[in-house]
């Protein structure tokens, strides 16, 4: 519990006891103030009501709910489409936010790089994620479609493909599953990118001249200095993937819409569908808990992880 | 939606407001004043910024808390809540209305993007927070039953008479009514229909296919002489996880004599259904006259491969018929006839009827003049302009059978009779709960993840005793 | 058109006499080769959807979907740009910077001083209250869309640009905590202790020495945080109207009716709200870290 956030990593906890102290409390609680207000004033209420309408069930909308006890929880377990939505979320924040740590990372390492053309590179960064999500995803499955989709029709003029029998992307569930992955390293590695190029400008030339100075070839510097003095942002840039991946939804829904079938189904949509589409608040806000509970489970683990690694 | 219109209607809301604004929810209503299209830069910034923002809206609303006296002289506004209109006619009806009734009535237009369930998502929001605006929706079809159920709809009986109903095509006086009241008329019609080829069904053969194994042998013969002249596929189909081919499915089942039983008894695993699905699959996979990429085709896909010529046959909504009649968006304009969808031998076709339908919110301040307000879209002379000027099948059979009407849109000499065999989806205030299972099932089957009798078994126990 | 420095760069280094002689001094012209190749490739990904989205507003509705897809507009038309120019897009353009803009500066104003206060000072229950920060941020947008809309019909909100902006500023609270505090760490403490040496107050250091170290964090913080607020499409669809759409509900709006959609408007209506965006962020990205370069040299 103490683990939670990445920047915890430095966070010491002490009793202060001075005046000097006490002043210094003063001062945090006056700066943490207006954002412990706002929350409590917006984000209290709504989750608050998730998780009582987790315990209510029937009615229509949360309206005319009736209490449930742990019902809803009890379905969750012969609920197939739940387990199979859960399964999608997990894989699909594992390779997509794995992928996403490879390639921003290695984006930003690039751009950081001093050359002629520089701009275009970040540029490159930028643009994937300045596209609204859903917009996105209707464009790329435009560029996908079987028939007149850009794609297919490169392949053919490629001379990989004949046009008699085009690649159905999106209507198997193994080739739909991997577009979704792509599409999602694609659309977000801009945002690890943006951090890491961020951090990298934080490290000051002189550390990079030591190193250089004791004979580091590049590959060292970036193993054990570049990267181990990126670690608080790389730790804060995985734990906002995760939260975002397990709760992608717009991505997901303009593309697949959770087709072919239920292949590509997550959580999110599951969620929309039972609360949004069916009404049901008892359940949808169950699965919604169950996925928060899930995304907290994460973050702990990659704190111990990481905090283990990095006091060897 | 005149520029020059929104200050002096702003400034008559934040008077006008006073009695709606003391029951509160009227105000969100206000920002719409300076919905006008062509606001000039310093206008938007000077203007619609600040209403926007919300600062007139606290600023009446301030206003109404702090006893603005309260008049009830000039007009009302009403606000009417529809999906997104291209063709411009939806807003010039508007604007004749409001001319018709200046002074008394003024309607505002809230566009609504065109995805279902993003309407619904928004109605349903509106509704369950008891907010008195929009006072006029349009609903799709499958929707009066669960809207009016929780009580979220006026009901309009005391409007009509049953001599005003019967102006109506059967399904679209019927279709709002729930319980025993009536909560909505049909404004226009879809239905699913056969698109044909006239000038190769004439090559080959001679008669429309009615019949699948009718259409099956023409299609065939058709897509191997023409295969050189581009014709790649016999039938075309939406198969996409949407709405659409659940419809689809029920045309299928309906052709074929069968039917899903009442509300509390649906069934969707018999031997019928699943032999609809079935049928739907071979299409596909074994007579190969649908291309491998159905299962992610929208209507507007197939429109694309017919209008190109890549199909004598096409199953789709009223909407594909003026796109594939426009020679500059389609290659096979003039060339394009409309039939009932197929059946089997002995049996005849129903298309799945489809459309939207008007309604008014139960919380509405206004009914009358929102009522006012439908019966004037319902009206012989605007729904002709309708059906002239947006394409649209009127929910009045005295406009499409109109001579002076037909003239113009020629395929309203068929579109009656297959509107009369027309079949509505069942009406049921879970219907989410009916068609989402079933969308993910019949695309699983025509993406071969599922056998059509697995698929179905599994939504039959979740649909089964859906009301 | 990218692959222009890649010709030009390194016919500069194959100039060099030795550059057979030994590896070091091959090293350099391989490496600018795989340098350019590299941009080049990550242009091609990176750029690829853009690229096509800007062929296809240039395409008649035909083109569009045509079978095979048509890869090069024959006849070129702006025709869709000026189908969004007259639909409504000036209006949601303006809607989603006003929505996007306001909340950043309030998520950014509060968060640095929140991220400062975990980062840097003591006090007790810290660890409580960034869990109680960090946990409001792992529920999930979409089962809060309903309680959210109830909150703010409440108040009468629902329909206007504040309907957005206060849940954008606030949703965007803990991410931007996250960040800064991972961008604040980086700072050694002495600087704040050579603040405190020369007298100044523990809000004085904050402001001059702490704040402008970060300025590259900063700025990367209120890129995501407004890029984010930019594109959001579920509360801007629930709690506008039509004359407060943002781009992304706008784009669906212009371009999808009931059973079409348009992609040559579509495409437009995304170059038109991405490019500007992309070359208003690389500019003000320069100017601020020209601008801190060049503090850094006066200091």
């Amino acid at each position: 519990m103490a683990t939670i956030g990445a920047p915890l990593l430095q966070v010491k906890e002490s009793s202060p006891r001075g005046p000097l102290e006490r002043r210094e409390e003063r001062l945090a609680w006056l700066m943490l103030l207006p954002v412990i207000l706002a929350l409590l004033a917006l984000g209290v209420y709504p989750v608050l009501s998730t998780l009582w309408f987790s315990f209510q069930q029937g009615g229509s909308f949360g309206l005319g709910t009736t209490s449930a006890g742990l019902a809803n929880y009890l379905r969750l377990l012969h609920d197939e489409q739940f387990w199979s939505a859960l399964r999608f979320s997990l894989l699909y924040s594992l390779v997509t936010v794995c992928g996403q740590m490879l390639c921003g990372t290695a984006l930003a390492l690039f751009a950081n790089r001093r050359f002629r053309g520089r701009w275009l590179a970040r540029a490159a960064i930028l643009f994937p994620w300045a596209i609204p999500t859903a917009t996105n995803s209707v464009i790329w499955a435009y560029m996908f479609n079987d028939q007149y989709g850009l794609i297919n029709s490169l392949l053919e003029h490629l001379g990989l493909l004949n046009p008699a029998h085009p690649i159905v992307w999106l209507g198997s569930a193994q080739l739909a599953t991997l577009l979704i992955y792509v599409l999602a390293i694609w659309k977000a590695n801009s945002l690890v990118a943006l951090l890491v190029l961020a951090g990298l400008q934080g490290i000051p030339e002189e550390v990079y001249e030591a190193a250089r100075v004791d004979g580091a070839s590049r590959w060292q510097i970036l193993w054990r200095v570049t990267l181990p003095l990126l670690r608080p942002v790389l730790l804060v840039t995985l734990i906002l993937r995760t939260i975002e991946s397990l709760q992608a939804f717009d991505l997901i829904s303009a593309f697949t819409n959770g087709g072919p079938g239920n292949a590509t189904q997550n959580l999110g949509l599951y969620i929309y569908l039972q609360i949004q589409q069916f009404g049901d608040f008892g359940y949808g806000s169950t699965i919604a808990v169950v996925l928060t509970a899930i995304t907290l489970l994460f973050i702990v683990l990659y704190m111990r992880t990481l905090l283990r690694t990095s006091t060897r | 939606m005149v520029i020059n219109d929104d200050a002096p209607q702003m400034q008559y809301v934040r008077s006008e407001m006073g009695p709606a604004a003391g029951s509160g929810s009227r105000l969100e209503a206000e920002p719409n004043q300076v919905s006008s299209p062509r606001l000039t830069r310093r206008r938007v910034l000077s203007q619609g910024v600040k209403a926007s923002l919300g600062v007139t809206v606290l600023g009446s609303w301030l206003a109404a808390c702090g006893g603005a006296p309260a008049s009830t002289s000039g007009p009302v506004t009403i606000q009417f809540a529809a999906l997104v209109d291209t063709t411009g006619e939806q807003t010039a009806e508007i604007k004749r209305f409001n001319d018709l009734h200046a002074g008394k009535i003024h309607v505002d237009y809230v566009e609504l993007p065109s995805v279902a369930t993003d309407q619904y998502s928004k109605f349903v929001n509106a509704f369950r927070s008891q907010s008195s605006t929009p006072d006029v929706v349009q609903i799709d079809v499958t929707w009066p039953a669960q809207f009016a159920t929780p009580g979220w709809l006026a009901p309009i009986d005391q409007y009509v008479t049953s001599s005003y109903l019967n102006q109506f095509w059967p399904s679209a006086r019927t279709v709002g009514r729930v319980n025993g009241h009536l909560y909505g008329i049909q404004r226009y019609m879809d239905i699913g229909m056969l698109y044909y080829r006239t000038d190769l069904v004439e090559k080959y053969g001679g008669s429309v296919p009615q019949t699948r194994e009718e259409m099956q042998t023409l299609a065939e013969r058709i897509l191997a002489a023409e295969s050189s002249q581009g014709i790649s596929y016999g039938y075309l189909m939406p198969g996409k996880k949407i709405e659409a081919i659940v419809d689809e499915w029920l045309e299928f089942l309906w052709g074929a004599g069968g039917s899903i039983g009442e509300p509390g008894k649906l069934q969707v695993n018999g031997a019928l259904q699943v032999d609809a699905l079935q049928y739907m699959h071979d299409l596909i996979y074994k007579f190969r006259l649908a291309p491998t990429g159905t299962s992610t085709y929208a209507p507007n896909d197939i429109l694309a491969l017919f209008s190109q010529g890549k199909a004598p046959f096409m199953r789709n909504w009223v909407f594909a018929y003026a796109i594939a009649n426009t020679p500059s968006r389609s290659k096979v304009a003039g060339k394009v006839g409309v039939a009932p969808t197929l059946a089997t031998s002995g049996h005849s076709g129903h298309g799945c009827t489809g459309g939207w339908v008007l309604a008014i919110n139960a919380n509405s301040q206004y009914k009358d003049a929102a009522w006012t307000f439908i019966d004037y879209l319902l009206s012989k002379e605007t729904q002709t302009s309708m059906a002239l000027n947006a394409g649209l099948i009127p929910s009045r059979p005295d406009v499409v059978s109109d001579a002076s009407v037909q003239a113009k849109v020629p395929y309203f000499k068929q579109i009656g009779s297959i509107l009369n065999s027309g079949q509505n989806r069942p009406t049921l205030k879970n219907y989410n709960q009916f068609t989402t299972p079933l969308q993910a099932a019949i695309n699983s089957v025509l993406s071969n993840q599922a056998s059509p009798s697995e698929a179905l078994s599994s939504v039959q126990t979740q649909v089964a005793s859906l009301t | 058109m990218a692959l222009a420095p890649t010709t030009t760069a390194p016919a500069t280094e194959s100039s060099r006499p030795t550059a057979r002689s030994r590896a070091p001094l091959l090293k350099p012209l391989t490496r600018q080769t795989l340098l350019y190749l590299a941009l080049a490739v990550i242009i091609v990904v990176q750029f690829l959807p853009l690229i096509w989205a800007l062929l296809t507003s240039l395409m008649t509705p035909q083109e569009t979907t045509s079978i095979p897809a048509t890869l090069w507009p024959a006849h070129p038309t702006l025709s869709s740009y000026i189908e969004a120019l007259q639909g409504d897009i000036g209006r949601y353009y303006l809607n989603s910077i006003i929505a996007s803009l306001v909340s950043t500066l309030v998520t950014m104003v509060l968060a640095t001083l929140a991220a400062y206060a975990f980062a840097r000072l003591r006090f007790r229950w810290k660890r409580l209250a960034l869990l109680f920060v960090v946990s409001l941020s792992l529920f999930p947008p979409f089962s809060q869309v309903i309680p959210l809309y109830m909150m703010l019909q409440g108040v009468h909100l629902i329909g206007t640009l504040l309907a957005l902006i206060i849940p954008y500023s606030v949703f965007g609270l803990p991410m931007a905590i996250l960040m800064l505090m991972a961008f604040l760490q980086e700072v050694p403490f002495e600087y704040e202790e050579a603040a405190a040496l020369d007298g100044m107050s523990r809000l004085g250091a904050f402001v001059r020495v702490v704040l402008p170290m970060i300025i590259p964090g900063l700025f990367t913080t209120a890129v995501i945080v407004f890029v984010g607020d930019w594109n959001e499409y579920l509360f801007a669809l629930n709690y506008t109207t039509t004359a407060t759409y943002t781009l992304p509900v706008g784009i669906v709006i212009l371009s999808q009716t009931e059973f079409t959609t348009n992609f040559g408007v579509l495409s437009a209506a995304m170059v038109m709200s991405v490019v500007p965006l992309v070359a208003l962020i690389l500019l003000l990205e320069r100017r601020i870290v020209s601008g801190l370069t060049a503090g850094g040299l006066k200091g």
